[in-house]
Protein backbone atom coordinates (compact mmCIF):
# COMPACT_ATOMS: atom_id res chain seq x y z
CA UNK A 1 0.00 0.00 0.00
CA UNK A 2 1.09 3.43 -1.01
CA UNK A 3 0.70 6.43 1.25
CA UNK A 4 0.16 9.60 -0.55
CA UNK A 5 3.20 12.36 -0.31
CA UNK A 6 1.67 15.50 1.34
CA UNK A 7 3.36 17.45 -0.98
CA UNK A 8 0.38 16.46 -3.45
CA UNK A 9 -1.71 18.89 -0.80
CA UNK A 10 0.21 21.70 -2.42
CA UNK A 11 -1.96 24.05 -4.44
CA UNK A 12 0.15 25.34 -7.37
CA UNK A 13 -0.63 28.64 -7.66
CA UNK A 14 0.23 30.04 -4.35
CA UNK A 15 3.54 27.95 -4.22
CA UNK A 16 5.44 30.19 -6.03
CA UNK A 17 7.61 31.96 -3.44
CA UNK A 18 5.99 35.47 -3.74
CA UNK A 19 2.31 34.70 -4.31
CA UNK A 20 2.94 32.50 -1.05
CA UNK A 21 4.30 35.78 0.83
CA UNK A 22 1.48 37.49 -0.69
CA UNK A 23 -1.27 35.31 0.63
CA UNK A 24 0.76 35.54 3.60
CA UNK A 25 0.76 39.14 4.24
CA UNK A 26 -2.96 39.57 3.18
CA UNK A 27 -3.57 36.30 5.46
CA UNK A 28 -3.09 38.61 8.57
CA UNK A 29 -5.46 41.59 7.00
CA UNK A 30 -8.75 42.20 6.24
CA UNK A 31 -6.88 44.48 3.67
CA UNK A 32 -4.18 45.97 2.60
CA UNK A 33 -2.82 48.98 0.55
CA UNK A 34 -0.89 48.20 -2.50
CA UNK A 35 2.00 49.90 -1.40
CA UNK A 36 2.42 48.39 2.26
CA UNK A 37 2.15 44.83 0.57
CA UNK A 38 4.25 45.63 -2.34
CA UNK A 39 7.13 46.72 0.55
CA UNK A 40 6.53 43.70 2.83
CA UNK A 41 7.01 41.85 0.02
CA UNK A 42 9.84 43.25 -1.12
CA UNK A 43 9.01 43.48 -4.53
CA UNK A 44 8.38 46.20 -7.53
CA UNK A 45 5.31 47.14 -8.48
CA UNK A 46 5.27 45.56 -11.87
CA UNK A 47 6.11 42.33 -10.15
CA UNK A 48 3.34 42.64 -7.65
CA UNK A 49 0.91 43.40 -10.32
CA UNK A 50 1.55 40.66 -12.49
CA UNK A 51 1.56 38.05 -9.22
CA UNK A 52 -1.79 39.98 -7.85
CA UNK A 53 -3.05 39.42 -11.28
CA UNK A 54 -2.41 35.82 -11.27
CA UNK A 55 -4.20 35.32 -7.84
CA UNK A 56 -6.85 37.50 -8.50
CA UNK A 57 -7.43 35.08 -11.52
CA UNK A 58 -7.11 32.10 -9.55
CA UNK A 59 -9.80 33.90 -7.59
CA UNK A 60 -7.22 34.04 -4.36
CA UNK A 61 -7.53 37.77 -4.04
CA UNK A 62 -9.56 40.56 -4.68
CA UNK A 63 -8.64 44.43 -5.66
CA UNK A 64 -10.69 47.24 -4.96
CA UNK A 65 -9.72 50.69 -6.01
CA UNK A 66 -10.76 54.11 -4.00
CA UNK A 67 -9.60 57.01 -2.78
CA UNK A 68 -7.95 58.51 0.36
CA UNK A 69 -9.02 62.01 -0.07
CA UNK A 70 -7.72 63.13 -2.85
CA UNK A 71 -5.35 60.60 -3.72
CA UNK A 72 -6.27 56.60 -5.34
CA UNK A 73 -5.64 53.92 -3.20
CA UNK A 74 -5.87 49.89 -4.53
CA UNK A 75 -6.69 48.06 -1.58
CA UNK A 76 -5.64 43.92 -1.82
CA UNK A 77 -7.61 41.17 0.06
CA UNK A 78 -8.13 37.67 0.34
CA UNK A 79 -11.40 35.77 -0.67
CA UNK A 80 -12.49 33.42 1.16
CA UNK A 81 -11.49 30.71 -1.39
CA UNK A 82 -8.14 32.33 -1.16
CA UNK A 83 -8.19 32.25 2.79
CA UNK A 84 -9.35 28.65 2.93
CA UNK A 85 -6.58 27.43 -0.13
CA UNK A 86 -3.64 29.71 1.78
CA UNK A 87 -4.67 27.85 5.23
CA UNK A 88 -4.83 24.33 3.66
CA UNK A 89 -1.74 25.29 1.77
CA UNK A 90 -0.33 26.14 5.14
CA UNK A 91 -1.32 22.48 6.77
CA UNK A 92 0.29 20.79 4.01
CA UNK A 93 3.18 22.34 4.46
CA UNK A 94 3.15 21.82 8.43
CA UNK A 95 2.79 18.36 7.29
CA UNK A 96 5.69 18.01 5.17
CA UNK A 97 7.92 19.58 7.71
CA UNK A 98 6.92 17.41 10.71
CA UNK A 99 6.99 14.60 8.38
CA UNK A 100 10.72 15.00 8.51
CA UNK A 101 11.17 15.47 12.37
CA UNK A 102 13.28 11.85 12.98
CA UNK A 103 11.27 10.24 15.21
CA UNK A 104 13.11 8.77 18.37
CA UNK A 105 14.81 5.63 18.67
CA UNK A 106 13.15 2.92 20.87
CA UNK B 1 9.81 20.39 -1.87
CA UNK B 2 11.63 19.15 0.93
CA UNK B 3 11.42 19.64 4.38
CA UNK B 4 13.43 23.04 4.75
CA UNK B 5 12.12 24.49 2.06
CA UNK B 6 8.27 24.08 3.48
CA UNK B 7 9.90 25.28 7.31
CA UNK B 8 11.18 28.14 5.31
CA UNK B 9 8.02 29.23 3.37
CA UNK B 10 6.59 28.40 7.11
CA UNK B 11 9.06 30.85 8.50
CA UNK B 12 8.37 33.27 5.88
CA UNK B 13 4.84 33.23 6.47
CA UNK B 14 5.07 33.89 10.21
CA UNK B 15 7.65 37.34 8.77
CA UNK B 16 4.77 38.80 6.51
CA UNK B 17 2.28 38.09 9.41
CA UNK B 18 4.77 39.86 12.19
CA UNK B 19 5.21 42.44 9.76
CA UNK B 20 1.00 43.31 9.43
CA UNK B 21 0.74 42.63 13.14
CA UNK B 22 3.58 45.60 13.27
CA UNK B 23 1.89 48.22 11.00
CA UNK B 24 -1.68 47.24 12.56
CA UNK B 25 -0.49 48.87 15.67
CA UNK B 26 -2.97 52.03 14.76
CA UNK B 27 -5.69 49.94 16.17
CA UNK B 28 -4.55 50.14 19.61
CA UNK B 29 -3.95 53.88 19.78
CA UNK B 30 -7.55 54.39 18.22
CA UNK B 31 -9.39 52.03 20.76
CA UNK B 32 -6.82 54.05 23.53
CA UNK B 33 -7.91 58.22 22.02
CA UNK B 34 -11.39 57.32 22.01
CA UNK B 35 -11.42 55.64 25.45
CA UNK B 36 -9.49 58.56 27.00
CA UNK B 37 -11.25 61.20 25.42
CA UNK B 38 -14.53 59.86 26.60
CA UNK B 39 -13.68 59.67 30.24
CA UNK B 40 -12.45 63.04 30.29
CA UNK B 41 -16.47 63.82 28.35
CA UNK B 42 -17.76 61.98 31.12
CA UNK B 43 -16.01 63.12 33.83
CA UNK B 44 -16.75 66.73 33.18
CA UNK B 45 -20.33 66.17 32.88
CA UNK B 46 -20.87 65.57 36.92
CA UNK B 47 -18.96 68.54 37.98
CA UNK B 48 -20.65 71.84 38.09
CA UNK B 49 -17.63 73.92 35.73
CA UNK B 50 -18.27 76.52 33.82
CA UNK B 51 -20.13 76.31 30.67
CA UNK B 52 -16.99 77.17 28.69
CA UNK B 53 -14.86 73.88 29.97
CA UNK B 54 -17.91 71.67 29.31
CA UNK B 55 -17.95 73.15 25.70
CA UNK B 56 -14.20 72.61 25.28
CA UNK B 57 -14.99 68.89 26.38
CA UNK B 58 -17.57 67.90 24.04
CA UNK B 59 -14.91 69.92 21.33
CA UNK B 60 -11.96 67.64 22.49
CA UNK B 61 -14.11 64.72 22.71
CA UNK B 62 -15.71 65.15 19.10
CA UNK B 63 -12.44 66.11 17.77
CA UNK B 64 -10.94 63.08 19.09
CA UNK B 65 -13.78 60.54 17.61
CA UNK B 66 -13.12 62.38 13.89
CA UNK B 67 -9.62 62.50 14.26
CA UNK B 68 -9.21 58.51 15.54
CA UNK B 69 -12.06 58.12 11.99
CA UNK B 70 -9.76 59.93 9.49
CA UNK B 71 -6.58 58.30 11.31
CA UNK B 72 -8.13 54.48 10.94
CA UNK B 73 -9.10 55.57 7.25
CA UNK B 74 -5.25 56.55 6.40
CA UNK B 75 -3.72 53.40 7.62
CA UNK B 76 -2.60 50.99 4.85
CA UNK B 77 -3.40 48.16 6.41
CA UNK B 78 -6.30 46.61 8.52
CA UNK B 79 -5.94 43.67 10.80
CA UNK B 80 -7.75 40.28 10.02
CA UNK B 81 -11.22 40.66 12.16
CA UNK B 82 -10.48 43.87 13.68
CA UNK B 83 -13.74 45.74 12.39
CA UNK B 84 -15.95 42.94 13.68
CA UNK B 85 -14.20 43.31 16.55
CA UNK B 86 -14.68 47.33 16.95
CA UNK B 87 -18.38 47.13 16.01
CA UNK B 88 -18.71 44.90 18.89
CA UNK B 89 -16.40 46.83 21.10
CA UNK B 90 -18.30 50.22 20.34
CA UNK B 91 -21.43 48.71 20.83
CA UNK B 92 -21.06 47.60 24.01
CA UNK B 93 -19.66 50.67 24.36
CA UNK B 94 -22.40 53.15 23.24
CA UNK B 95 -24.73 50.79 25.79
CA UNK B 96 -22.65 52.07 28.70
CA UNK B 97 -22.35 55.11 27.31
CA UNK B 98 -26.47 55.75 26.84
CA UNK B 99 -26.98 54.43 30.53
CA UNK B 100 -24.43 56.90 32.15
CA UNK B 101 -25.56 59.28 30.65
CA UNK B 102 -29.69 58.85 30.85
CA UNK B 103 -29.65 57.63 34.33
CA UNK B 104 -26.69 60.28 35.08
CA UNK B 105 -28.87 63.46 34.33
CA UNK B 106 -32.34 61.82 35.30
CA UNK B 107 -30.81 60.79 39.10
CA UNK B 108 -27.14 62.21 39.50
CA UNK B 109 -26.78 65.27 38.01
CA UNK B 110 -23.64 67.01 39.64
CA UNK B 111 -22.64 64.37 41.42
CA UNK B 112 -19.22 62.80 40.57
CA UNK B 113 -19.22 59.42 42.07
CA UNK B 114 -21.75 58.41 39.24
CA UNK B 115 -20.05 59.79 36.62
CA UNK B 116 -16.40 58.93 37.31
CA UNK B 117 -17.50 55.78 37.55
CA UNK B 118 -19.43 55.45 34.42
CA UNK B 119 -16.65 57.31 32.79
CA UNK B 120 -13.90 54.43 33.91
CA UNK B 121 -16.25 51.38 33.07
CA UNK B 122 -16.73 53.53 29.65
CA UNK B 123 -12.58 53.77 29.18
CA UNK B 124 -11.92 50.27 30.80
CA UNK B 125 -14.08 48.96 27.72
CA UNK B 126 -12.42 51.15 24.77
CA UNK B 127 -9.00 49.83 26.99
CA UNK B 128 -10.38 46.28 26.71
CA UNK B 129 -10.42 46.60 22.78
CA UNK B 130 -7.30 47.73 22.92
CA UNK B 131 -5.57 44.73 24.75
CA UNK B 132 -7.53 42.60 22.63
CA UNK B 133 -6.04 44.11 19.31
CA UNK B 134 -2.51 43.41 20.98
CA UNK B 135 -3.45 39.75 21.80
CA UNK B 136 -4.48 38.99 18.45
CA UNK B 137 -1.27 40.31 17.09
CA UNK B 138 0.01 37.88 18.99
CA UNK B 139 -1.46 34.76 17.91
Amino acid sequence: MTTRHPRHGLDEVIHSPVRFSIMAALAAASKAEFGFVRDTVEVSDSVLSKQVATLENAGYVSVTKGYVGKRPRTWLSLTPNGLTAFNNHVATLRAIAEAAVPQPEE
Amino acid sequence: MNDMDAGDRLSDAQRMAARVHRRSRWTVRVYAAIGTAGVIYITICGFEVPNLVFQAAFVLWIGTVCAATIYAKRQPVEPRGYRRRFNRTVAVWFVVWMVVFIVGFAFFRHQPAWWVGGGVVSALIMYGGAYREIREARR
